[in-house]
């Protein structure tokens, strides 16, 4: 009885986890007024920030923030050579903000969460292209053992692991 | 409508990636490469999908490539190429279009790396990029 309750807990914070950072969009603070640079700070949990021409740091107020990393790929946030974008992985899928226009988009629905007997799926980023216009992506296994809690270790959802070339077309409609 | 693409490549599940050539290539390691393998003679390959790896040779003795960085003409790539039992680090730039190599600088001694940064390959390559901007970064302020 106590198992399936921690299970229960387990699942709603998760869920409720996963609806808290819906994201919609930059706000205007947080997009580029021309000539602006973007970083993501050294620290993995660590945000972006936005470095206007004058050299002042403005750390971003969306809630983008590292979150883990393979050999493979990372959650990001990861920024195009160009400025333009903020790619990283939100709900297991990739994400992406224009810092122009500050709209966020889901751009892939590969994606796929964790239940209490299989494991997720997660996409992760690799790299950008150094034309701005491509990612290549990792669609991996999320973690099988919970060492927290005493419950079977999840099985590996069947999917298309491995990598992936993203073509990114310069608008932030649909999902690949 | 969407004007998003998804292609799945046809590239080994290990790969571990290095750098994005401007023809689509990549440069990258084909299997993983553990923190105490500083001397494993020419991991790096160039890998195009659908075609065989091209390892790159650095040298004729044991080393280790690393920390790729390609220009922006695409024409050549800088790298470090290191072993510890030799002792020796280098920087070396790679001709991307005639595959050869040119020495940056002289050989010096190998410094090693520290094993709390070593958490992975990537986080260590976000420390090694923005640690000298950290402190500025910090005090509100950074130069570009």
């Amino acid at each position: 009885m106590k198992r399936v309750a921690l299970l229960v807990l387990c699942a709603v914070l998760c869920a409720w986890g996963e609806t808290r950072q819906a994201v919609v969009r930059l706000t205007p603070s947080d997009t580029n007024s021309g000539d602006d640079r973007f970083m993501r700070s050294p620290e993995m949990d660590a945000g972006v920030y936005r470095i206007s021409p004058d050299s002042v740091v403005h750390p971003l107020s969306l809630d983008i923030h590292g979150k883990w990393a393979t050999l493979q790929g990372s959650t990001g946030p990861a920024v195009s050579a160009n400025q333009r974008w903020i790619a990283f992985t939100q709900n297991h899928d990739l994400w992406l903000c224009d810092t122009s226009s500050g709209a966020c988009s889901q751009a892939t629905s590969l994606g796929q969460p964790a239940t209490w007997s299989l494991a997720s799926v997660d996409v992760l980023i690799t790299a950008w292209s150094t034309n701005s216009r491509e990612l290549l992506l990792h669609v991996t296994a999320g973690e099988t053992e919970l060492p927290d809690f005493d419950v079977p270790e999840l099985k590996v959802r069947k999917a298309e692991y491995g990598f992936y070339r993203f073509k990114n077309g310069g608008s932030l409609v649909g999902v690949a | 409508m969407a004007d998003h693409s998804l292609e799945l490549l046809k590239i080994t599940d290990k790969f571990e990636f290095e750098a994005w050539l401007p023809n689509g290539e990549f440069i990258g390691s084909l299997e993983p490469i553990l923190p105490e393998q500083t001397c494993r003679e020419n991991p790096l390959v160039i890998v195009r999908e659908g075609a065989s790896a091209i390892p790159i040779d650095a040298n004729a003795e044991p080393s280790r490539l690393a920390q790729v960085a390609v220009s922006s003409d695409g024409i050549s790539a800088a790298m470090s190429v290191h072993c510890s039992r030799s002792n020796f680090s280098q920087i070396v730039k790679f001709d991307l279009e005639n595959r050869t190599f040119l020495s940056v600088s002289a050989k010096g001694e190998y410094a090693g790396i520290p094993m709390a940064t070593v958490l992975t390959k990537r986080a260590a390559a976000y420390l090694d990029t923005f640690a000298s901007r950290r402190e500025e970064t910090r005090a509100g302020h950074v130069n570009p």
